[in-house]
């Protein structure tokens, strides 16, 4: 199989295109440094991926708080990280900063509030 | 009646970055007006990443970029009046404001930047038939009720526009649990950036379809469905293409447009390029002492470069306000077939300068060549330029002559 | 009384609509108690009098209450509302010499807000309630209005609309006279009016003038010497002078907060549009009495806010906010709420 990508580690945006089978990379070319050969392989093994999302946050003056994971996850595992976001409610005041959920659902990340939010 | 040395029209990522590099260059009466009940501008519902990269060496989410300026405005004191709405501004300078909390105000400035960002391209703007149904968003107003307002707008989407809030959006919805049935582009290329394409659809297995265009909205009370058309390389629809499909909202992405009413209210004159203020290297309009830069002067892709150019005004604005005025600045810039939105629009010559401006199609292998009467000035090959990046060339006072217009070409 | 000037066809519009549905199913004739009684879904309605004046369905009215059910058909006509900025250079209406059946086509017309509308153009719709613009009407409105208004230019759109005129016509389809009758013999106590149309708002004081004047033939009712019919205009903050401004927030600080930026309303504004006596709740219904979402940015900037008054205002959920139709929901539900129940059911709307 034949898949292109295009780049993202830098400005530059390499077309990168990759032969594989499965998981099987056969070939990468296009790319002009070891990011973007790091990249593209880390897309087709096991490709990663952050969230940015929101959670609920009650008596702010906002009623919800930007969130995002402090690092990547599977990208397989997006909607049931996203559905351990759903149940949270955080108590205003908000920081930015603060951990709303702690190594979710064991994957070695937390999920940070990304916006200060005051009481109401 | 109030005077104030430098009044700041936009509390957002422009007049924040304005605000604080005036005060570093010895402006100490500053005032910052901006309509939301708090500073940050629109980066307060771009809850996603990709922002501060090239200033701050990590990829921000969009309130944690403007929560830095806001600190530092804030240790700054610099006065900033929240809920507050411009109604006029004159050509020799006087501002009216009204808030709830100070009612009708009169400023008399010393200097005014314009910093009110942009407003987004609307269905009516486009002349989209149909019925006029709930359902229909743009974009950013959809972002704003899912993300500030914790409403949620539907449950089975189309995107008209490949713009980057579009996709955005195809990501935010999917991942609240709708059903992004495809962004339907009527260019023959995606408008916004690859690494959305990449992130926001092809993550999600969302379709993307180029030339093709909504040709028909149906629903009477909600919307029911949207009919897509193909469209040809002369942008006409092709007969027999129209599909249906089933859908309870359409967002729209189509554009960006510079919210510039005050600045046409002030008598600055447009750039007919950049559906902007004409501005001289200074940042500085037609009308002396009055500045504009951000989103309000050129829709920018890089919120980092907005703040650049935002300081970059401030500079100019103190020397205005420390010296009286501005050398004159006698150059013309120009750009050739293939360039567009093309800013400043004059030079000095005798200064450094940061020229801005998109290619006005994808390129392979192109040169960009800026000239000053024989002279190449400085040249670049870039192996890709997209019209959804904006291009950056800084010139320096050194390399620059007094005496010829500017040309910008790009070949390919 | 609602308070909203007369010289707009959007603010009369929203005088006569309620937003309540009362859709008349049938009316009945009590010889005995001289009334009526008026059939709705909301439940029956006991009258002395019954005017139809029910436009589309007048002539469904009219059979109803005893007279024949008057042929009518769809002339649709669609618009071009430009910016204000367009406006600056139309001061006057200008329409094409009439063509040969008497008829006017496409025109430019300035509306008393500073924007210019482009049309109506007029063509029969066999659907009944088809308010729907059509691209190849649009094109024909872009044609025809470029050749009599030059800033007839892309950017200056900011919307388009549809409305229908009813005219009444004969078997050949041939368009035939409307109708303002008062059988008293036959259909005693009634008034009928089918196939009010174009200049229908403009004729409509001089018509209701005539429907009552029936009524007041029989009744002979005594002058209410008491009426005011004077009422002091109310005056936009858009239009207001900067001191009157100031007073005006002075007086209600919601004045000074300015919710939709195109066309300078305030909150106060929309405050009292919310609670307008006919209990109207919709944006579109704000929309009519404020102008707001009308400007260029088409709510852009306002219409969160409006929303969210709407809310705050009447004490309804977001689920309950209606955008012009009774169906016409704007949110299905939150996207987080505070507990364990999903919240695609927690208070969403059933699509």
């Amino acid at each position: 199989m034949l898949r292109e990508f295009t780049c993202i580690m830098c400005p530059q945006g390499c077309d990168i295109s990759v032969e594989f089978e499965g998981a099987t990379i056969t070939s990468i070319t296009g790319n002009k440094c070891a990011k973007g050969e790091a990249y593209v392989t880390q897309e087709i093994e096991n490709p990663m991926r952050n969230i940015a999302t929101s959670a609920l946050v009650d008596g702010g003056d906002l009623p919800l708080a930007s969130v995002r994971l402090t690092d990547v996850i599977p990208k397989d595992r997006i909607f049931d990280v996203m559905a351990e976001i759903r149940t949270v409610e955080l108590s205003a005041p908000v920081h930015e900063g603060d951990i709303a959920i702690h190594d979710v659902l064991g994957l070695g990340v937390d999920v940070i509030v990304t916006k200060d939010v005051d009481a109401a | 009646m109030k005077h104030v040395d430098a009044v700041i029209i936009g509390g957002g990522p422009a007049g924040l970055a304005a605000a604080i590099e005036l005060r570093k260059k010895g402006i100490d009466d500053i005032l910052i007006l901006e309509r939301e009940k708090k500073p940050s501008g629109i980066l307060r519902q771009c809850i996603h990443d990709g922002f501060g990269l090239t200033r701050f060496g990590e990829t921000l989410s969009g309130p944690k970029y403007a929560a830095r300026f806001v600190r530092e405005a804030e240790a700054l004191q610099i006065p900033c009046l929240t809920d507050t709405t411009v109604l006029e501004v004159t050509p020799d300078r006087h501002v009216y404001a009204s808030s709830s909390e100070h009612g009708m105000m009169e400023f008399e400035a010393g200097a005014i930047v314009l910093a009110m960002g942009c407003r987004e391209r609307t269905r009516g703007a486009i002349r989209i038939p149909g019925t006029r149904p709930a359902g229909v968003y743009t974009a950013g107003v959809a972002q704003a009720y899912i993300n500030l307002k914790n409403k949620m707008v539907g449950r089975k989407v189309v995107i008209l526009g490949s713009g980057d809030i579009g996709m955005i959006m195809a990501r935010r919805m999917t991942l609240e649990g709708a059903e992004v049935l495809g962004v339907f582009e009527v260019q023959p290329y995606a408008s916004g950036l690859p690494r959305n394409v990449e992130q926001c659809l092809n993550d999600y297995n969302i379709p993307l379809s180029l030339s093709h265009t909504v040709t028909d909205i149906r629903g009477t009370d909600r919307l029911e469905s949207v009919v897509i058309s193909a469209f040809d390389e002369h942008m006409q629809p092709i007969p027999g293409t129209e599909k249906e499909y089933e859908c309870d909202t359409l967002i729209l992405s189509v554009g960006l447009i510079p919210e510039n009413e005050l600045t046409w209210m002030a008598g600055a004159e447009k750039d007919p390029g950049t559906s902007g203020a004409a501005v001289d290297e200074n940042y500085q309009t037609t009308v002396p002492g009055i500045f504009a830069a951000g989103n309000v002067l050129h829709v920018h892709d890089l919120l980092d470069f907005v703040s650049l150019e935002a300081e970059a005004l401030a500079d100019g604005a103190a020397r205005f306000l420390k010296e009286g005025s501005l050398p004159a600045c006698n150059l013309a810039v120009r750009g050739n077939e293939l360039v567009s939105g093309l800013t400043p629009s004059r030079i000095s010559g005798e200064d450094d300068v940061t020229v801005s401006f998109r290619v006005r199609r994808p390129l392979r292998n192109c040169t960009i060549e800026l000239v000053q009467g024989d002279t190449v000035v400085k040249r670049r090959r870039m192996p890709k330029a997209l019209p959804a990046e904006m291009i950056q060339i800084k010139l320096k006072a050194s390399d620059l002559s007094q005496t010829d217009d500017l040309e910008v070409k790009v070949t390919c | 009384m609602v308070p909203v000037p007369l010289t707009s066809p959007f603010s009369l519009r929203t005088i006569l609509t309620n937003g309540i549905d009362r859709k008349v199913t049938a009316i009945e004739r009590y010889v005995a108690n001289n009334c009526y009684l008026v059939h709705t879904p909301a439940g029956a309605f006991r009258t002395k009098w019954v005017i139809n004046c029910a436009g589309a369905f007048a002539s469904d009215i009219s059979e109803m209450h005893g007279y024949p059910n008057y042929p009518v058909r769809d002339f649709k006509g669609e618009y071009f509302v430009l910016d204000k900025k367009a406006g600056a250079f139309l001061k006057t209406p200008v329409y094409h010499a009439p063509n040969d059946r008497g008829g006017f086509s496409t025109h430019a017309t300035p509306t008393v807000d500073g924007n210019v509308l482009v049309g109506p153009d007029s063509y029969i719709t066999e659907e009944w309630e088809d308010y729907k613009c059509t691209k190849d009407h649009l094109d024909g409105l872009i044609r025809d209005g470029s050749k009599m208004f030059e800033q007839m230019r892309r950017e200056f759109s900011i919307r388009n609309f549809a409305g229908i005129r009813w005219k009444r016509v004969d078997e050949e389809g041939n368009v035939l006279d409307s109708k303002l009758e008062s059988d008293q013999q036959h259909n005693p106590n009634t008034v009928n009016l089918v196939g009010i149309e174009s200049p229908g708002v403009t004729c409509a004081l001089p018509l209701a003038r005539r429907a009552v004047a029936r009524l007041v033939a029989v009744e002979k009712p005594e002058v209410n010497e008491k009426f005011d019919p004077v009422r002091p205009a109310l005056k936009r903050f858009y239009d207001m002078t900067r001191e009157e401004q100031a007073e005006a927030i002075a007086a209600d600080p919601e004045y000074g907060e300015i919710v939709c930026r195109c066309e300078t309303v305030t909150r106060a504004e929309i405050r009292r549009a919310i609670h307008n006596p006919l209990g109207v709740h919709t944006v579109t219904g704000i929309k009519n009495r404020t102008r707001a979402t009308m400007g260029r940015c088409q709510g852009g900037y306002c219409e969160t806010r409006i929303t969210e008054m709407i809310e705050q205002e009447l004490g309804i959920k977001p689920t309950e906010v209606r955008y012009s139709h009774a169906d016409s929901y704007m949110f299905t539900g939150p996207v987080r709420s505070g507990n364990a129940q999903d919240e695609t059911t927690e208070g969403s709307v059933n699509a």
